[in-house]
């Protein structure tokens, strides 16, 4: 049995980060290797322990959104919103969407809604809630607000798998375009989780750095919390080219596993199994990929680990493999991690630019790779894989090739 | 179609014009409701119908949470076997002059009684 099997393109990119606004922000600032990390400025401070985020700057949801529709977003959805915009504009085909449209995100709750019903109810004692406080917050929000934003009318849902959500989300609507299901793909992923009481609940967890976060450095101290979203549309490669979109870069392997171990600590054997299965997805051998956008949390254990599991799968070629982690310059931003470091590695094949591992000051005999530390420097790359490893030991890897 | 003996009945009519209190919460009430739904208030006709004004579910809940808020209230859930909790916005106004009757102690002002 042949199941149809589609090439597809990245036809549209949008992002919002610490690092900008929009894309061209976000790669002006890699190029400079600037960092969006720095003391919170937007919520009340003295009772966490960790003072230190990667939060957006200069975004002003009045600009985006009128006072009744900000009624119906939370944080989340506004910058899902801002993201999809850019990418929807740059690379929508025409006013009307194919019938088969879709929207596939990472799951991502309305964290700022409940921090602040929950807040006003038992610390407040307020007699009522906000109407909007269920719709603001369920995790699949985003996803319908896009798909009414674009009269989207195929499937649209969210998937749920931690830090690892919107890779997941991406691979599958990569795999649905792929297999004929949809002619057009929205997917990505988002998140706006700092919040006072969400921020206090990872203080507990001891994995998060006090200033900056230095992945693959002997010195790392944790990581640090970003907030943001990134979003891809996703076309069959024969309709982009037909009405000749720009192709950004093409998506060509998706693989996902479970560690089926612990719930918080990561396992090489799991991980490498994922980027293995996308290797295979893509029909390349390990070898012909030249760059891996690591997930490269900058915690002890974690950086480590990802380093033995692409041991195992990059063997000897992973000498000359360089290995970047972009949470050193916008912060591990969650649900939206897979999808704003898939962007990168999208902008990275398309500019032939590496992008660097910022904050990194000492090797760690246990992470001897090329992390790019601390500058983007050029590099004709021609194919290049994402990684996502959550917490529930839930793994998602993704490969792209630079666009001809 | 409206119900005669219903708008008799209703609060929000106060035929006997005597009650400057009723009157003045009723447009206090009919404003809330401009605001929150954007429809200008003459097109508030009391026994205009949310349906037929295109108000969607969602802006009546949102009319609600304001008039809890600008009363200091809480407006009980209307128990019914219809589509949804009210039909015209004289349905509205009156289960809020009912309720703001009931937490101030006072009694209603129909037609008939002696209030």
């Amino acid at each position: 049995m042949t199941l149809p099997s589609r090439r597809v393109a990245i036809t549209g990119l949008g992002a919002i980060s610490a690092l900008g606004t929009d894309v061209p922000m976000l790669w002006s600032a890699i190029l400079r290797s600037a960092c969006g990390i720095g003391p919170i400025r937007s919520i009340a401070t003295d009772r966490l322990a960790v003072r230190t985020a990667a939060e957006i700057q200069g975004f002003d949801p009045g600009l985006h959104f009128d006072d009744r529709s900000r009624a119906a977003l939370d944080r989340v959805s506004q910058l899902a919103l801002v993201a999809a915009r850019e990418a929807v504009a740059a690379g929508a085909p025409g006013t009307e969407a194919p019938r088969r449209a879709g929207v596939v995100l990472g799951a991502a709750l309305g964290q700022a809604t409940l921090d602040s019903s929950y807040r006003s109810f038992y610390g407040e004692g307020a007699k009522r809630l906000h109407p909007m406080t269920v719709p603001r917050s369920m995790p699949s929000a985003p996803a319908s607000h896009l798909s009414i934003e674009f009269g989207l009318r195929g499937p649209c849902f969210a998937t749920a798998s931690a830090c690892a959500s919107s890779a997941h989300a991406i691979g599958l609507a990569f795999h649905m375009v792929r297999s004929g299901m949809l002619d057009l793909a929205v997917t990505g992923g988002c998140d706006a989780s700092i919040q006072v009481g969400y921020l206090k609940a990872w203080d507990s967890l001891r994995i998060l750095s006090p200033n900056v976060c230095r992945p693959f450095s002997r010195d790392r101290e944790g990581l640090v919390i970003g907030e943001g979203a990134g979003i891809l549309v996703l076309e069959p490669w024969e309709a982009a080219r037909a009405r000749g979109a720009t192709i950004h870069a093409e998506l060509v392997g998706f693989g996902m596993s479970a560690d089926a171990a612990d719930l918080t600590a990561p396992s090489a054997t799991g991980a490498a199994q994922a980027m293995r299965d996308a290797l295979d997805d893509a029909g390349l051998p390990s070898d012909s990929v030249d760059y891996v956008n690591a997930h490269g949390t900058g915690t002890r254990l974690n950086d480590k680990t990802e380093v033995e599991a692409l041991t195992q799968v990059f063997g000897a070629h992973l000498k000359k493999l360089p290995v970047s982690s972009s949470k050193s310059m916008f912060g591990h931003c969650l649900n939206a991690a897979g999808a704003l470091e898939l962007v990168v590695t999208a902008l990275a094949l398309r500019e032939g630019v590496l992008p660097p591992t910022l904050g990194f000051r000492e090797p760690d005999p246990e992470c001897a790779i090329d992390c790019v530390p601390n500058q983007a420097r050029p590099a004709a790359i021609e194919v290049a894989i994402s990684n996502s490893f959550a917490f529930g030991g839930l793994n998602a890897a993704l490969v792209l090739k630079k666009a001809p | 179609m409206v119900n005669e003996q219903a708008r008799q009945e209703s609060p929000a009519t106060d035929p006997t014009g005597r009650n400057p209190v009723t009157a003045a919460r009723v447009e206090e009430i009919l404003t809330i409701i401009s605001k929150e739904t954007g429809l200008a208030g003459p097109l508030l006709a009391l026994d205009a119908t949310f349906e037929t004004l295109g108000i969607p579910s969602l802006d009546v809940v949102q009319t609600i949470f304001e008039l809890e808020a600008h009363f200091d209230i809480e407006i009980p859930v209307v128990s019914t076997d219809k589509g949804s909790e009210f039909n015209t916005i004289r349905d509205l106004v009156d289960h809020v002059l009912m309720t703001i009757a009931n937490a101030r102690g006072e009694a209603i002002n129909r037609p008939g009684t002696t209030a």
